[in-house]
């Protein structure tokens, strides 16, 4: 198993699903800048994003795609089964999570990234997340995150 | 030498925009007949005034000194020139900061405007929609029927739009039929060299040609306690990316007023959480209508900051330095042509949140460094951004290409 990115043989391949709702309570751009910061890490990575929210999500993958040469692949937001065939789900989001797509993660064993600006003080479930705050703004801590679960990412 | 008076410059453009009409104004009393060819179906910029309709060479050549012309667009079809259009194969691509069902004014109404005009120069300003629709006029005219040929670039108009699938084959083709090119940028004559565009590329020059500013606060910005934030964000613009920012830098922000201009519904609600969980005083800032009001209120701010993942030098920037606000914008526009990161301002990247709550929070604390910045970057503004130097600087280009000195290569206009 390769552990070196900058080996010359190709690194397994990663995929990653992305939460791709960019509107009142989903922060795709955000995630989509955290993995703009990977940069190098991302070369055998493919993004799997469900549910973009359209035109404003389009173009940040069409430009993240050709600056950094990571793979994109569009999913439909009730396409959700597609989390099972990924290698982890990321999500930024405001408020609460999206339940339901942790639980799709849950059910396939598939290891989550799951930051939550503003987080619902008065929802216990929501306030759980109170932890992630900081990188849910932070797209710095966020990507050194999302590269410790890349293959060969820093740990 | 052909007299000026006798030669037509048709400027593509959107009528609208206060760039162009800036643009049009260092040349309104240059003698040339300055004719605006409208691309969108809007009001024109009430600072293209005077302003009078045409339709033909002959009416351009009646224009009184100081007096700009405007393409009188009602005297074609709009319904049968879309349906020219269609019947010749030619789609509009489409553009991110507009609805899908959007369209700029024909092909052919621009097509027809050029021929009855018969300008002795076409200036294309900006590239999606002025660029696009002088690209099929072209192509129904035949390239040696076709007029020289300046494409101005703005902003994102290659940095970003060579990216885009449906974008990056026209732009090829846009580069290969100019016969000249002016950028705002440095940075985007590399990218038309990358295109393989080999046509003279005019030294940069904003968008805007120039600003007169006078009258303007020149208080210490040490001594301002406003900090104005862009907030636009979509498909270029990063506002949130700046209210993230701003939430990880509040805790240093508490002598400041925040306050964030073009903020939307989404936006505003994002202010209200800021606000409610961290005590700053952070509010979205009413549109100001006049351009007088707007550049007032800037002259208040200790900085200014605007985020995006493509842009050219940004008019904010500009606008910023001419008032001494510290600017603080991203390295995918071409700020760094104009400011030293670190000393004039900052320049970060446009993904990295905490790189840019650090810039803020340095500006924010650093007095000296923001006072010896303003009277430096209000030299560079009078010097680089000054519609007295700029003017006689075009005039000189648009003269080599009527003239056929800076004809391509090919030697198509000799």
């Amino acid at each position: 198993m390769l552990t070196d990115a900058t080996s010359t043989i190709a690194v397994p391949s990663f995929r990653i699903a992305v939460d791709g709702r960019e509107d009142t309570e989903g922060c795709a751009l955000l995630a989509l800048s955290a993995i703009h910061l990977c940069g190098t890490w991302l070369k055998s990575t493919e993004l799997n994003v469900i549910g973009s929210s359209g035109t404003v999500v389009d173009v940040a993958l069409e430009a993240l795609s050709w600056d950094t040469g990571v793979a994109v692949q569009h999913w439909r937001a009730e396409d959700r089964g597609v989390i099972a065939d990924c290698d982890l789900l990321l999500a930024v989001r405001r408020f609460s999570p999206d339940w339901d797509m942790l639980a799709h993660a849950e059910r396939a064993g598939v290891g989550t990234i799951v930051a939550i600006q503003f987080p619902r003080l008065d929802d216990l479930s929501a306030a759980a997340f109170l932890g992630s705050v900081r990188e849910a703004h932070d797209s710095a801590m966020l990507a050194t995150r999302i590269e410790a679960r890349l293959p060969g990412g820093s740990p | 030498m052909i007299p000026q008076a006798d030669r037509v410059v048709a400027i593509v453009a959107m009528a609208q925009s206060v760039h162009a009409a800036r643009w049009v104004a260092m040349l309104r009393n240059s003698g040339l007949r300055i004719v605006v060819v409208p691309v969108l179906s809007a009001p024109n910029s009430p600072e293209l005034e005077p302003c009078r309709l045409v339709r033909t060479r002959s009416e351009a050549l009646t224009l009184a000194p100081g007096e700009v012309g405007v393409f009188d667009l009602s005297a074609i079809s709009e319904e049968k020139a879309r349906s020219i259009d269609v019947a010749k194969g030619y789609a509009w691509p489409g553009h991110p900061a507009y609805p899908e069902h959007f369209r700029p004014v024909p092909a052919h109404s621009i097509e027809t405007a050029l021929r009855w005009l018969k300008p002795d120069l076409v200036h294309s300003l900006e590239v999606q929609f002025a660029g696009y629709v002088t690209l099929e006029a072209k192509r129904r005219f035949g390239s040696d029927a076709f007029p020289p040929w300046l494409l101005s670039n703005w902003g994102s108009d290659v940095m970003l739009f060579r990216k885009l699938a449906a974008h990056a084959p026209i732009i090829d083709r846009v580069f290969q039929e100019i016969d000249a090119y002016w950028s705002e940028c440095a940075r985007d004559i590399g990218i038309a060299r990358d295109l393989g565009y080999g046509g003279p590329a005019f030294d940069p020059m904003p968008a805007s040609g120039g600003m007169s500013f006078s009258g303007l606060d020149a208080s210490l910005p040490s001594t301002r306690k406003l900090l104005l934030i862009k907030g636009y964000h979509g498909w270029s613009g990063r506002g949130h990316h700046i209210l993230s920012s701003l939430y990880m830098a509040a805790e240093h922000l508490r002598d400041y007023q925040v306050r964030v201009m073009f903020a939307n519904d989404a936006t505003t609600g994002l202010l209200r959480e800021i606000a409610d969980r961290t005590g700053l005083d952070v509010a979205p800032e009413p549109y100001a209508l006049q351009h007088s009001h707007a550049m007032a209120r800037l002259s208040r701010a200790r900085m200014v900051v605007g985020l995006g993942i493509s842009d050219g030098i940004s008019t904010t920037l500009l606008e910023a330095m001419a008032v001494g606000a510290f600017p603080i914008l991203a390295n995918s526009s071409c700020a760094c042509e104009w400011i030293r990161s670190g000393i004039d301002g900052f320049v970060v990247d446009p993904h990295d949140t905490r790189a840019l709550a650090d810039a803020i929070v340095t500006a924010a604390s650093d007095n000296a460094m923001v006072d010896a910045a303003a009277p430096r970057n209000r030299e560079v503004i009078a010097r680089r951004w000054n519609p007295d130097i700029n003017g006689p600087i075009v005039l000189a280009h648009y003269d080599e290409l009527m003239s056929g000195r800076q004809a391509r290569i090919r030697g198509r206009a000799e």
